[in-house]
């Protein structure tokens, strides 16, 4: 079953709003622990995700 | 960092991000605040010692900072969903002319008065949720709507919400509040009469604005004298909902007098007649809602039952790459037992009950509300989330800082008062709260006023007034009114059109703080 562009964009922008509230506890998490690749990799995916609202929306 | 032109102009850039994608590019808000948010990253990385961690305890606070008001946006437009699916919205456009069917006398009841009362009682979204739309059903057009309501109630930011805005303000500048209070009486005052004008004339006309203009000058010396009567005795918290009351009995009062009673039409477009119960039951929501929110409010003893829970997370000293320091602190206490927040929800789950009773809600209702709201909640979230996270930034790398001492430094004393609303402004429009202006700017406007042996209430009642009337055109709050009239993502629309009668009432009342200032022997 193919979704709607509509559910499609929705969904989407649900997940980047999941994105921008949990990621900072975990870019703090592994910031404070020094997981370094673990930092680089959620702040790539939180930078992103604001990427995705500037080109999307 | 060191304060001169370049690193003031890159402190600023953010902001102009916004401005400009919004205002000529006509981007909408959320889309130009992620821009902002990752200019505002970026120069903060690369040109103010900024670091990942600051990053991302600057986003961790603004969390904070957005869920606070998330929680009121969110209860506002399920009660919003709510009143649509039960017609509700529909039941008030057929009673307004009721009262009076002279067109500017409804207009100013709607988008001044009645915004400005909701203001007061629901805070952050709900006045132009509820009123834009019951415009657009009185034929105005959607962009109209906006900003006819969101100009009505910018005053009433302010002290609406238990006057959150002032006590902050009061705590971050250490000034008593019976101080500032009457000067802030007189400066909002003093904005009543070219409200009331701007709203009569975008909606009528010039011909609308001489009918009106007797009753807008009544509504406003009724307003602005219980306003100075309620802050000069300490009773900032209620001189949202006590002024508005006071205009809506003066305007309801004056629909008496033949001259705004209008030409009577008690059938329009077919629409049958609505009886009085109809009408009593479809209002329930509202009803409910200046109910449980005086009683959360206003009866003590249970306003201090709620309060006994209250949540506040502690935060570490944050120290740029630069040096810039920002102080260990806690997060603003929140209560929600009696946040705004908890008051729409109660309101929705009591509304609910009552019209699914009376038959104007059916089975698939509840499906229906939410999926209008769930959809409607997604970008106002996002919006909201994503602009805090452009203020906390700045804030912890030192961009509002050096923003700020870059205009108190280089002002003279003459002038410096009346650039002080548009201070305000510039907090509210970046953070879409009154309150966040007074917490970024109040403590530096005191400062910046005692070294220029200015008066410093005044000063403080001027950035207050500045942050109140900002707020209503930040970029936050324009997604969650331009959502209830259909106009999502068009928000830069919205803005150009706004922003030019918007800024009217800031501009008099800069002019007035000026003048002001130098009667009382400022700068001099």
């Amino acid at each position: 079953m193919s979704l709607s562009k509509e559910t499609k964009k929705f969904r989407i922008s649900m997940l980047v709003l999941v994105i921008e509230i949990l990621l900072p506890f975990l870019l703090l998490y592994a910031l404070q622990n020094d997981y370094t690749i673990l930092g680089r990799i959620t702040s790539a995916i939180l930078v992103l995700g604001i990427i995705y609202l500037v080109v999307f929306k | 960092m060191e304060l001169n032109l370049s690193s003031w102009l890159l402190s600023f850039l953010p902001i102009l991000t916004v401005i400009l994608l919004m205002l000529l590019f006509k981007w909408g808000a959320l889309r130009a605040s992620a821009m902002s948010w990752l200019v505002a990253v970026a120069v903060g990385l690369i040109a103010f010692g900024g670091s990942w961690l600051i990053l991302a305890w600057s986003q961790v606070k603004a969390l904070v900072l957005a869920a606070n008001l998330l929680v009121i946006v969110w209860g506002a437009l399920l009660l919003f969903s709510l009143a649509s699916e039960a017609g509700t919205l529909h039941a008030i456009g057929l009673f307004i002319p009721r009262l009076s069917n002279d067109r500017s006398i409804q207009l100013l009841l709607i988008a001044w008065l009645l915004t400005s009362f909701l203001q007061g009682m629901g805070g952050f979204g709900v006045a132009v949720a509820v009123c834009a739309p019951i415009l657009v059903g009185m034929g105005y057009s959607p962009i109209l709507s906006i900003v006819m309501t969101t100009i009505g109630h910018a005053w009433a930011v302010s002290f609406g919400g238990m006057a959150s805005a002032f006590e902050s303000l009061i705590a971050v500048t250490h000034v008593p509040g019976m101080l500032i209070a009457p000067y802030a009486a007189i400066l909002f005052a003093i904005s009543f009469v070219p409200t009331g004008v701007i709203i009569t004339f975008l909606g009528t006309g010039w011909k609308g604005v001489r009918h009106a203009f007797p009753a807008i000058l009544a509504v406003s010396l009724t307003m602005g004298a219980s306003l100075y009567l309620l802050n000069a005795n300490g009773f900032w918290s209620l001189s949202t909902i006590g002024p508005s009351l006071v205009g809506i009995a003066t305007l309801v009062l004056l629909t008496r007098l033949p001259g705004y009673q209008g030409i009577k039409s008690a059938v329009l477009n077919g629409a049958h007649e609505l009886k009085t119960r109809d009408l009593v039951v479809h209002l329930t929501p509202y009803i409910l809602l200046v109910v449980i929110g005086f009683a959360v409010t206003l009866i003590r003893p249970l306003n201090a039952f709620l309060n006994q829970v209250s949540i506040s997370l502690p935060y570490p000293e944050i120290v740029s790459g630069l040096g810039f320091v920002t102080p260990a602190e806690s997060s603003p206490i929140i209560h929600p037992f009696s946040h705004p927040g908890m008051v729409l929800f109660v309101t929705v789950l009591l509304s609910y009950a009552i019209l699914k009773r009376e038959g104007m809600l059916i089975n698939t209702s509840p499906r229906r509300i939410l999926s209008l709201t769930s959809h409607n909640v997604v970008d106002s979230s996002l919006g909201m989330i994503v602009m805090a996270g452009v203020s906390t930034m700045m804030t912890h790398v030192g961009m509002t800082s050096t923003l700020a001492r870059g205009i108190a430094e280089t002002i003279n004393g003459v002038i410096y008062p009346v650039v002080v609303p548009f201070v305000g402004v510039i907090g509210a429009f970046l953070t879409g709260t009154n309150n966040n202006s007074n917490i970024l700017f109040g403590a530096l406007q005191a400062e910046a006023a005692g070294l220029l042996k200015l008066n410093v209430p005044l000063i403080l009642a001027a950035q207050q007034a500045g942050g109140s009337m900002g707020s209503v055109m930040s970029p936050t709050k324009l997604i969650v009114s331009c959502i209830t009239v259909g106009l999502a993502g068009q928000e830069g629309k919205v803005l150009r059109k706004l922003i030019g009668y918007g800024l009217i009432p800031i501009i008099i009342i800069a002019i007035a703080t000026g003048i002001w200032s130098w009667l009382l022997g400022g700068g001099a």
